[in-house]
């Protein structure tokens, strides 16, 4: 158990690429923090950071009020699970998780209980005389994450640990992980790319790009208000609709006007946008594929954020159906009722967008104005 | 053959025959008197056998009696028993360049056995660290792989890895991943080409070494990098650096990339990474197609390159490596 704070965190490697800029963050005590963001952005090099095995250049971390910018990676009680995991294969699941201790030089009688805990936190004791190989992918993902429990650290590093597994895999250990930090009762630190990964697992959420922190919030704020046009492309599956279009007044309204289309925004967005002064100016509209509706009690109740488009694809999801649309020159992607998998490709609808749901984004610097 | 050659000059001494041992291929492998004799110099040849099907000669050019050819072929047979090495000794000695036709027969055996090719793993810790631990870990790792031999060298850890069943690439996250995990230090692998000749293994153990210096130029946030993938890296860093750097400042607009945006200039190095595909680069990039190709004009209005074409993308990534190279 430990709470961490990031300070000013930089990582500049020779030849002046910073990998990582003024990184800050305050972690809690038993959190469960995701980083998250695409190849390259530097969540990997925050958590090799904090775990010491990268130097930091700049800045300080803290573990538990502790300083420990120049602590060896032994000393400072982390554990890390990473995506290429090894299991010795000539070793039982005993002797795979007892390896590191041994190397530490623990004593026998206390690898012996660490071990036997760990087993048991994994429900993995009637393994433990087997050899890797006779066991499932699952199985041997939790011997993985034995090796780190019977280190008993105060923090929990976790690079990428379920990229390598296969998709029906990868969900049920998800579940596992989260109920691993609730009996562990430890600070754990995720990185992933995968924004659902990441959505399902995480108290709170670090987007990153390009070394740099775009956004620090629980999934759910994440999602409803994200802080600029890549929080808000990057977390959600499909993905956040963008178009460029003008913001101008009509009569009492503000409407958003793109191709020859109007959405009239509500009363509270508009207030907001005439405050902040972007009336008459171009901006990016954001809307998420579930707030795009084609069913008449949305079309009614919303007549004046109605768009007309042209039925590219439709695909059946089972419980819902992704409608690919062509309005003039941009495109949408709606997640409409499943009963509208009839729509045939080459049709054209009618969709209504729920005003109560649109972003709007500054075209220039692309944060969010709501 | 250290000891096989004490033997012989024992025998010059002590009988005063002219003697020399050959290999199966009759080629001389040790001689009491002349060390360019040719076989057919010797007018009686006597066949040794050895274990595993291994085959000596023993020439002489005066006709030995039953009693002292028998005496011969027991001391031969026995000093080069005593000559066996381990694997994790072959390989040390091939490292160092240590060449000798028998070292290499051996070798081949015992190293190669069916392959016909095999790489180089090398695991550079940082300076002051010891790798005791990380040399067990692998030889626990890779215990009853056939294919895998771990030895340390002054420089760092050394795998020879026969045969092309394991994934160099893939073999190389996993060791890392698992020294990060239990010993939580951190290293630097690079993997040399394959080749099939063991001759040749000093030359990969140098070109590992030398990716792990040219890693440090091109690539200082890679831990793993594979020899085949940097090519033109190596190219660049074979060029001296003073050459290297004339060449920058005589061709290339050297203010011009100080001044560019950090960002432009990374979503041209995607771009190039991707081997110019735009949809791919925009999917790396999290950005929108037609947000790259804005980009892309702007890279063009600012430095006349576009690198939607070939001729200009090379230009550029030349340009850039050698500016990385010298900075």
């Amino acid at each position: 158990m430990a709470k961490l704070s990031l300070q000013n965190i930089y990582k500049v490697y020779p030849g002046n690429i910073t990998a990582v800029k003024d990184f800050n963050l305050e972690i809690n005590d038993k959190e469960f923090i995701v980083l998250v963001g695409p190849s390259g952005c530097g969540k990997s090099t925050t958590l090799r950071m904090i775990a010491g095995l990268e130097e930091i250049s700049q800045g300080q971390l803290y573990i538990d009020d502790r300083l420990v910018n120049d602590v060896a990676p032994k000393d400072r009680d982390i554990a890390m699970v990473f995506q290429n995991y090894a299991l010795y294969p000539h070793m039982t699941v005993y002797e795979n998780m007892a390896f590191g201790l041994k190397l530490k030089k623990t004593p026998k009688d206390e690898i012996n209980k660490r071990v036997m805990e760990a087993a048991k936190i994994l429900n993995i004791e009637e393994y433990l005389k087997r050899k890797p190989k006779a066991l499932s992918g699952g199985q041997r993902q939790r011997v993985a994450l034995g090796r780190a429990i019977v280190r008993e650290p105060k923090v929990f590093l976790m690079d990428e640990p379920l990229s390598n597994l296969d998709a029906k895999l990868r969900v049920q250990m998800r579940t596992e992980i989260s109920k691993l930090h609730q009996k562990l009762q430890t600070t754990f630190i995720y990185v992933t790319h995968d924004q659902t990964e990441a959505m399902t697992m995480g108290d709170r959420i670090v987007v990153m790009k390009d070394g740099i922190v775009q956004q620090v919030d629980t999934p759910l704020n994440l999602y409803n208000y994200p802080t600029n046009v890549f929080v808000a492309g990057f977390i959600g599956s499909p993905q956040m609709n963008f178009v460029e279009g003008k913001l101008l007044t009509e009569g009492q309204h503000t409407v958003f006007v793109f191709d020859h289309n109007k959405i009239q925004l509500t009363e509270e967005k508009s207030k907001m946008l005439l405050d902040k002064g972007y009336i008459n100016k171009d901006v990016v509209m954001g809307i998420r594929p579930e707030d795009i509706y084609n069913d008449d009690l949305t079309l009614k109740k919303y007549p004046n954020c109605i768009v007309e488009g042209t039925i590219e694809v439709s695909e059946l999801m089972g419980a819902e159906t992704y409608i690919y649309l062509r309005v003039g020159k941009d495109s949408f992607t709606g997640r409409v009722g499943a009963s509208s998998s009839n729509i045939k490709p080459n049709t054209q609808i009618n969709v209504a967008f729920d005003p109560n749901k649109i972003h709007i984004f500054d075209k220039e610097t692309e944060v969010a104005i709501f | 053959m250290k000891a096989l050659n004490e033997l012989f000059k024992h025998f010059n001494s002590s009988i005063g025959y002219s003697l020399a041992l050959f290999d199966e291929n009759k080629n001389l492998l040790i001689a009491t008197e002349n060390n360019d004799a040719k076989f057919l110099e010797y007018h009686f040849t006597y066949s040794i056998k050895l274990q595993g099907n291994d085959e000596l000669y023993l020439a002489s050019k005066d006709r030995l009696g039953l009693e002292v050819w028998k005496l011969l072929e027991l001391l031969i047979i026995q000093t080069y028993n005593q000559n066996s090495y381990s694997r994790e000794e072959l390989l040390i000695s091939l490292l160092k360049g240590q060449y000798d036709p028998l070292l290499l027969k051996r070798a081949k055996q015992q190293l190669m056995k069916a392959s016909d090719l095999y790489r180089l793993i090398l695991l550079k810790g940082e300076e002051n660290i010891d790798m005791t631990d990380t040399l067990q870990l692998l030889n626990v790792a890779f215990k009853g792989d056939q294919r895998v031999i771990s030895v340390e060298m002054d420089y760092g850890i050394v795998l020879f890895v026969a045969g092309d069943s394991h994934n160099p690439i893939a073999l190389a996250n996993q060791i890392r991943d698992t020294i990060n995990a239990e010993l939580l230090i951190d290293i630097k692998i690079t993997i040399s080409r394959g080749y099939d000749k063991l001759q040749d293994i000093y030359e990969a153990f140098k070109e590992t070494m030398e990716v792990i210096e040219i890693g440090k130029v091109f690539f200082p946030g890679e831990h793993v990098l594979n020899t085949e993938n940097i090519k033109l890296e190596r190219l660049i860093y074979s060029i001296p650096y003073k050459e290297r750097r004339k060449i920058y400042i005589e061709n290339f607009k050297k203010d011009l990339y100080d001044k560019m945006e950090e960002d432009l200039v990374y979503t041209m190095e995607v771009l190039l990474n991707s081997d110019l595909n735009l949809g791919e680069a925009a999917g790396k990039l999290y950005i929108h197609r037609n947000t790259l190709n804005y980009r892309l004009d702007k890279f063009y209005r600012d430095t006349g390159l576009d690198l939607r074409k070939f001729n200009d993308a090379m230009f550029f990534k030349l340009s850039w490596l050698l500016r990385k190279s010298i900075t």
